[in-house]
C-alpha cells in the first residue's frame, strides 16, 4: 500500500516544485491591485453625510504549506496547499477615537482572514479587494457609531486616542518558497515514528511534519508598503501510555525552526525519541502525587514553558477592548501583567529584554526575528523588565494609558485581531547561579517549608498535543494560567536523590509566581516555539531565552482525570 | 503587464494535479487484516465486561479528491487529498436492547454525538492497522458501556415506548470485492473551462459575485463484521457547478446557479453547453435584480420536475425515513398512516439506490451496499397515492422488522436511514404545454390574479420533530408570474414556499410527462450524503409563499472595479 503515498508524493513533489507565481516588486499585479484599489476607496468611498475612511490597509498574505503526517508507523496523510488570504483594517472617525478596537459582535473579536483566489490576476484580486473593502466600510461606520453611543454612556471609560501616529516606511524582503524537501521529510517523519514502534508501553503516537512558507505583503494610505516573508518547519512527535489508575501522559517533542530546515539530524532525533519514552514510561510507573505546596525549579523546555505561559501570554493586550455588552469582557484575555506596568513584577536581579532585530543567537536562527511588524512599523528592542521592574510593553499602534506609541511589535495572528507581542525574548539574571547550586537551594527551600522534597519539572503539558489522545472531557482539570507537569522529578530534601513522580495540576498560580523567582542558572538555552495568543491557542513564532528557573513557593493538586485502561492488548505487541 | 507570464505557474501546477488519479490498486488484502483484528476484538471484549459485545463492525473509507476552482475570474491552486477514515460500530447488550438505543427526555447529545474523524493508515503496514482498529474499538467499547448504562437507566425512569421493535435485526452477511479504476482527469482542460466561464461571468458589472468549480471525490469502503460480511465497493462523484451572485436595489441578495453530477468523465457536459448555461443564468440573474417582489399569497402552482424533486425530497422523503417512525421526538406523520392514501392516487413513490442513470442523467443517490453491509434495493414507497413502505435500516420499527438497505452516513457519524435516489412517478401526466394550460385554467377557475411557476429550488429545512410545528419551507431561486390574462409571463422574487406536509401533498392535480433528475447533497443527522430526486413537474391547486428573510445591506457603493468609468 505505499503505492498510495508514492503517487501522491510524485504528484505533490512536482506540484511543490514549480515556483509559486511570486512575482518581484517591479510587476506584481498582486501589489498593483492592492494600490489602485486603495487609491480608489480612500478618495471615493463616501456615504452621504457620513465619514469617509482616514486610514485604510491591505495585508495579502500567501501560505504554501506541506503536511506529512504519521499515526504508528504509518503515514496517514501528506498534503501540500496554497492559499491566498486578505486582512483589512479600514478606520473611520480620527485618530483620536475610530470604529477599531471594539467589540460589537463575537464576530469583531475573530478577524477572519478572507480567502483570496491565489492566481496573480489582477482583476481578480481587485473584486476581492472592492467587496471587502465595501464591507469593512459599512461595518467601520455602524461600529463607530455604536461605540461613540456605548462611550456617551459610560463616561470616563476610553480617554486614550485610538491610533499612534508613525512614519511610513518600505520594506521588501525576498520572497520565501517552499522549497520542497518531501522524501526527505517523509523519511524523517517515518523514522521517527518507526523509533516509536519499539516501545511497547505505548498506546498510540503521531509524528506530524508541518512546514509553511508565507509571503505578507502589506499596503496602507500612509505610503508604507512592505513585503515580508518567513518560512517555518515544525516537527512534532507524540506519544501517549497510562498509568495503572488511568492517568494518560502524553510526552512529546517540538522542533521549530525559522528560516531554516529542520536542524535535528536523524541521530539527535532519535537520541530525544530515546529519552522521552523512557521518561514517559518511568513516569507512567512512578507514584501519583497528591498535593504539593513549596519549591519549584524549572528546567530545560519547562523553564520555556514557565515563561511562554506566565510572562508571554500576560503581556497583553496591554488596553481592553471596548465591548459592545459588559458581559462580553469576562471571554476577552485581559492581559494579567500589563496592567501591573511600572510595578516589580520579578525579583531584582532579573532582566528581561526583547530583540525582535537578531536574527541568531549561539548559532541558532531566532523564531522572532523581524525588521518590521505587521502594521509596517520598524521593530524596536526593548526592555520590558528592569532589575525586577516592569517597564514597557511590546506595543502596537494602539496607544495604552500609559505609552502612547507603537514599538513595531504588533502582529495579526490567523483568524485574531492585530494585537502586540514579543519576538525574541532574553531573560537575563543578574547572578546565574550553576545548576548543582540550584538544585542544593532547591533542597534547602524544601526543608525550610518542611518538606520532604522539593520538585524538578522538565516539561510541561502541552494541551494542543495532549487533548486530542484524551478519552474523557478535556474540559476538567484545566489549569487557568499554567499547564500540568508532564516530567517531574522529587529532589529528596536530605540527600538530592531523585525520583520521577506524577499525577499534579498547578492550584492558584498566579502571575505573582514570577516574583516568588529566587534564582536562575546559568544553563541558558534557546527555544524556538508557537506562543498561543490570549485569544486561541493557533500560535505565532517566537524564541526564548532563558535558563532554569526556581520559583520559591508553588501549589498543585491531584489531577482527577483519568482514562479507561484497555481491556485488550495492541496487538502490535502482542506476545512482545 | 504581461497578465500570460502570470498564468503559467497555475497552469503548470493543475496539470501536474491529474497524477493522484493514475492511481494503482492497493497491494495488501486490507479486508483480510480487518478481519482478523476483527476476529481477535471479539474474542477479547465480547465477555470483557458486564454486557456482552454481540455485534462488530469496521469500515474503512478510502477517499481521494480533487478540486479546482475559479472565483471571481481568478483560478484557485487545486486541492487535492487521499486520506482513510475509519468507522468502527459495535453493539453491547441484546438485539432487543443495546447501546444505540435512543436515550429519551435529556438533552440532544445522549442521541447524537458529534462527528469523530479518525485518520487511517495509508500504507501496507500491517501493524499499524492493527492497532488503529485497536485503539478505536477500545474506544468505542468503552463509550459503548457507558451509554447501554444509560440506556438501562432510561428504560427504568420513563414509561413505555410506543414502538417496542428491537433495536438490530438479523442480514445475510454479503461478500462481495469490485476492482475500481481512478479517473483519468484532464486538468488543463477543466481549468481552460473554468478561466473562461470566470471571464465570462466577470465581463457583467451586476454579476457582484461569482464562481465556477470542479471535484471529483471517488471512495472506496472497506467493510468486515461480526456476522461474516466482507465488502469492498467504490463510487466516483464528479460535479461541475457554476454559481453566480448579484444584488437587487432593496439589499435582497439574488443568486442562480447549474449543477452536473456525473460518475464518469465521459458524462460531463461540453465546453459549448457550460458557456451557453453561463450565459442563460447571466441573463437570469440581470431579470431577477430588477424584478417585483412578490406579496405573500395562496394560489394556484406548477412546480418545475427539478424544482418538484427536491420539494418531495424535502418535505416528503425525510419523513419517511425509519428512524422517524421511532423516535418518541419525532413528530411522526406518517407512522400510523401505512395503507392509507397520504397522495393522490396517481402518483407513485419509490427509492432505488440500484439504478446508476436516469435518460442518461448519472444519478449521485446510487450505491451498492448500505452502511450496515446490506445490499441495497428498490422499494415502493408509495403505490397509487397508498403508503406502503418507510426506508428502514438495521434497526426495526413497527411492522418493519428488517432493513430494506437504507443505512446511510457520512464517515465519523452513525448510521441512520436515509434516501438514495428518490423517484416520483405519476400514471397520468400531460406535456408541460398542457400542465401550463391547466394551471391557467386553475387560476381562472380559483378568481386568483396569476399563478406562479418555481423553475428552480435551491433546497429547504423541514421539521420533522415534535418541539416544532411540523412544517417546511423551502427556497425558490427562481420564479415566474403567470397570469390569467394573456399577459407576458413575469420574473418575481422575494418568496420563499411554506406549508405543512399533509395539506401540501393533498393539492397535487396533474403532473407533467417531463421527469428530470436532481442531483445533490442531502444534510441529515448521519451527515452529508450524495441524493438523486427524479419527479415530473407538478401543478397543485394551492401553495403558501411568504416574504423571503432580506439581507439588509445596500449593494456596493463604488462600481466594480472592472466596470469603473473613472
Amino acid at each position: 500500500m505505499k503505492t498510495i503515498t508514492r503517487i501522491f508524493l510524485k504528484y505533490l513533489i512536482l506540484a511543490t516544485l514549480i515556483p509559486a507565481g511570486f512575482c518581484q516588486e517591479s510587476n506584481d499585479p498582486v501589489f498593483d491591485a492592492m494600490k489602485n484599489e486603495l487609491d480608489r476607496s480612500i478618495n471615493r468611498l463616501k456615504i452621504e453625510d457620513m465619514h469617509t475612511p482616514y486610514f485604510l490597509s491591505y495585508r495579502i498574505q500567501d501560505n504554501e504549506t506541506a503536511t506529512i503526517q504519521a499515526r504508528y508507523s504509518s503515514i496517514v496523510n501528506i498534503n501540500t496547499n496554497r492559499k491566498r488570504f486578505l486582512y483589512i483594517d479600514l478606520r473611520v472617525g480620527s485618530p483620536d477615537l475610530d470604529n477599531s478596537n471594539f467589540v460589537g459582535s463575537w464576530g469583531d473579536v475573530f478577524n477572519m482572514r478572507k480567502p483570496v483566489v491565489d492566481e496573480n490576476d489582477y482583476q481578480s484580486i481587485r473584486h476581492q479587494l472592492w467587496l471587502n473593502t465595501d464591507k469593512a466600510y459599512k461595518k467601520a461606520l455602524e461600529n463607530l457609531a455604536r461605540k461613540e453611543a456605548y462611550l456617551k454612556s459610560h463616561p470616563g471609560k476610553e480617554d486614550i486616542p485610538d491610533f499612534a501616529a508613525v512614519e511610513s516606511s518600505v520594506h521588501l524582503d525576498k520572497p520565501a518558497s517552499l522549497k520542497t524537501d518531501l522524501p526527505n521529510w517523509e523519511s524523517k517523519v517515518r523514522t521517527a515514528a518507526g523509533a516509536l514502534k519499539e516501545a511497547s508501553a505505548l498506546q498510540d503516537w503521531k509524528v506530524t511534519c508541518n512546514v509553511i512558507a508565507a509571503n505578507k505583503r502589506y499596503l496602507n494610505s500612509e505610503g508604507s508598503k512592505h513585503l515580508k516573508a518567513v518560512l517555518i518547519h515544525q516537527f512534532v512527535i507524540s506519544a501517549t501510555v497510562q498509568a495503572d489508575d488511568g492517568q494518560r501522559l502524553t510526552g512529546f517533542l517540538k522542533y521549530t525552526t525559522v528560516n531554516e530546515d529542520i536542524p535535528a539530524t536523524d541521530d539527535i532525533m532519535l537520541s530525544d525519541i530515546d529519552t522521552m519514552v523512557k521518561e514517559l514510561e518511568e513516569t507512567a510507573s512512578s507514584p501519583a502525587i497528591d498535593e504539593y505546596s513549596g519549591p519549584v525549579l524549572f528546567t530545560d523546555f519547562a523553564a520555556a514553558q514557565f515563561i511562554s505561559q506566565l510572562f508571554v501570554k500576560q503581556l497583553s493586550p496591554a488596553r481592553g477592548l471596548v465591548t459592545a455588552e459588559d458581559w462580553m469582557q469576562q471571554y476577552l484575555p485581559d492581559g494579567k501583567l500589563a496592567r501591573r506596568l511600572n510595578r516589580r513584577v520579578m525579583p531584582e536581579f532579573v532582566t528581561v529584554t526583547d530583540e525582535p532585530g537578531k536574527e541568531s543567537y549561539n548559532e541558532i536562527n531566532l523564531a522572532g526575528y523581524k525588521i518590521v511588524d505587521d502594521e509596517g512599523v520598524k521593530s524596536e528592542t526593548i526592555t520590558l523588565v528592569k532589575d525586577g521592574w516592569l517597564v514597557d510593553l511590546p506595543m502596537s499602534r494602539l496607544p495604552c494609558k500609559k505609552i502612547r506609541k507603537s514599538n513595531g511589535h504588533a502582529l495579526t495572528v490567523q483568524n485574531q485581531m492585530t494585537i502586540p507581542t514579543v519576538t525574541n525574548l532574553f531573560i537575563k539574571p543578574d547572578k546565574p547561579q550553576p545548576m548543582k547550586k540550584m538544585v542544593k537551594r532547591l533542597q534547602k527551600l524544601a526543608k525550610e517549608f518542611g518538606n520532604e522534597y522539593g520538585l524538578l519539572v522538565k516539561q510541561l503539558d502541552d494541551p494542543s498535543v495532549s487533548n486530542p489522545y484524551m478519552w474523557s472531557d478535556v474540559s476538567q482539570d484545566m489549569p487557568e494560567l499554567m499547564t500540568a507537569p508532564l516530567i517531574m522529578y522529587k529532589v529528596y530534601a536530605n540527600d538530592g536523590r531523585m525520583e520521577l513522580v506524577r499525577g499534579l495540576i498547578p492550584d492558584e498560580v498566579s502571575v505573582r509566581s514570577l516574583r516568588d523567582i529566587v534564582a536562575m542558572g546559568k544553563d541558558e538555552k534557546v527555544f524556538n516555539l508557537m506562543q498561543p495568543t490570549g485569544y486561541s491557542e493557533f500560535g505565532y513564532p517566537i524564541a526564548i531565552i532563558t535558563p532554569s528557573i526556581l520559583v520559591e513557593e508553588m501549589g498543585f493538586k491531584s489531577v482527577e482525570m483519568r482514562d479507561p485502561l484497555p481491556l485488550s492488548a495492541n496487538p502490535m505487541f502482542e506476545g512482545k | 503587464m504581461n497578465r500570460l507570464s502570470i498564468l503559467v505557474p497555475v497552469v503548470c501546477l493543475l496539470l501536474s494535479a491529474q497524477g493522484i488519479y493514475s492511481g494503482e490498486p492497493v497491494q495488501m488484502d486490507l479486508l483480510n487484516v480487518m478481519q482478523q483484528e476483527l476476529d481477535r476484538s471479539v474474542s477479547n471484549l465480547e465477555n470483557a465486561a458486564e454486557f456482552p459485545l454481540y455485534y462488530l463492525q469496521y469500515a474503512v473509507t478510502d477517499q481521494r479528491k480533487l478540486n479546482i476552482a475559479v472565483k471571481n475570474g481568478g483560478l484557485e491552486a487545486p486541492n487535492s487529498s487521499v486520506r482513510r477514515y475509519l468507522d468502527v460500530d459495535l453493539r453491547l447488550g441484546s438485539v432487543e436492547l443495546d447501546n444505540t438505543h435512543e436515550i429519551r427526555g435529556g438533552n440532544w447529545r445522549d442521541n447524537y454525538s458529534a462527528r469523530r474523524i479518525v485518520d487511517f493508515p495509508l500504507d501496507a503496514d500491517e501493524d499499524a492497522i492493527r492497532a488503529a482498529l485497536w485503539n478505536e474499538t477500545e474506544y468505542k467499547f468503552r463509550k459503548g458501556l457507558e451509554r447501554y448504562t444509560k440506556v438501562l437507566a432510561n428504560r427504568q425512569v420513563k414509561v413505555e415506548e410506543e414502538d417496542l421493535s428491537n433495536d438490530f435485526s438479523a442480514a445475510e452477511p454479503q461478500q462481495y470485492s469490485e476492482d475500481f479504476e481512478y479517473a483519468v482527469v484532464d486538468t488543463a482542460h477543466w481549468q481552460s473551462i473554468l478561466k473562461k466561464v470566470g471571464t465570462y461571468f466577470s465581463g457583467y458589472p451586476f454579476v457582484i459575485k461569482s464562481s465556477a468549480s470542479f471535484a471529483v471525490t471517488e471512495e472506496t469502503t472497506f467493510m468486515v463484521n461480526s456476522e461474516g460480511s466482507r465488502l469492498k465497493h467504490s463510487n466516483r462523484y464528479i460535479r461541475f457547478i457554476l454559481n453566480i451572485n448579484g444584488m437587487a436595489e432593496d439589499g435582497m441578495e439574488l443568486s442562480r446557479y447549474e449543477t452536473w453530477a456525473a460518475a464518469s468523465m465521459n458524462n460531463l457536459p461540453e465546453e459549448a453547453e457550460i458557456m451557453a448555461t453561463a450565459e442563460r443564468l447571466v441573463e437570469e440573474l440581470e431579470s431577477l435584480i430588477g424584478a417585483p417582489v412578490v406579496n405573500p399569497y395562496i394560489g394556484p402552482a406548477i412546480l418545475r420536475n427539478r424544482a418538484s424533486g427536491v420539494f418531495f425530497h424535502e418535505i416528503f422523503g425525510h419523513r419517511l425515513e425509519g428512524h422517524r417512525q421511532k423516535s418518541e421526538s419525532e413528530g411522526q406523520t406518517f407512522t400510523k398512516m401505512l395503507g392509507e392514501e397520504i397522495l393522490p392516487v396517481i402518483i407513485n413513490v419509490y427509492d432505488d439506490p440500484t439504478i446508476t442513470q436516469f435518460k442518461g442523467v448519472d444519478l449521485r443517490g446510487a450505491y451498492k451496499f448500505d452502511d450496515e453491509g446490506v445490499r441495497s434495493r428498490r422499494i415502493t414507497v408509495v403505490e397509487k397515492g397508498v403508503l406502503k413502505n418507510f426506508l428502514t435500516t438495521r434497526s426495526p420499527i413497527e411492522n418493519f422488522p428488517e432493513s430494506n438497505g437504507h443505512a446511510r452516513r457520512q464517515f465519523g457519524r452513525a448510521t441512520v436511514a436515509r434516501m438514495g435516489n428518490t423517484i416520483v412517478q405519476s400514471d397520468t401526466a400531460v406535456s408541460f404545454d398542457r400542465l401550463r394550460e391547466m394551471l391557467i385554467e386553475e387560476i381562472k377557475r380559483q378568481e386568483k390574479p396569476y399563478g406562479l411557476i418555481f423553475n428552480d429550488i435551491s433546497g429547504g429545512f423541514t421539521m420533522t420533530g415534535r418541539r416544532g410545528p411540523q412544517a417546511f419551507k423551502v427556497k425558490p431561486l427562481l420564479v415566474t408570474r403567470v397570469y390569467a390574462d394573456g399577459s407576458p409571463d413575469e420574473v418575481v422574487r422575494g418568496v420563499d414556499i411554506v406549508g405543512t406536509p399533509l395539506t401540501s401533498f393533498s393539492k397535487i392535480l396533474m403532473t407533467a410527462d417531463d421527469d428530470a433528475v436532481f442531483n445533490g447533497t442531502c444534510g441529515a443527522e448521519s451527515g452529508m450524503v450524495p441524493v438523486s430526486a427524479i419527479s415530473p413537474s407538478i401543478l397543485v391547486s394551492e401553495i403558501e409563499v411568504e416574504k423571503v428573510r432580506k439581507g439588509q445591506e445596500k449593494p456596493p457603493i463604488l462600481p466594480h472595479p472592472g466596470h469603473d468609468k473613472k
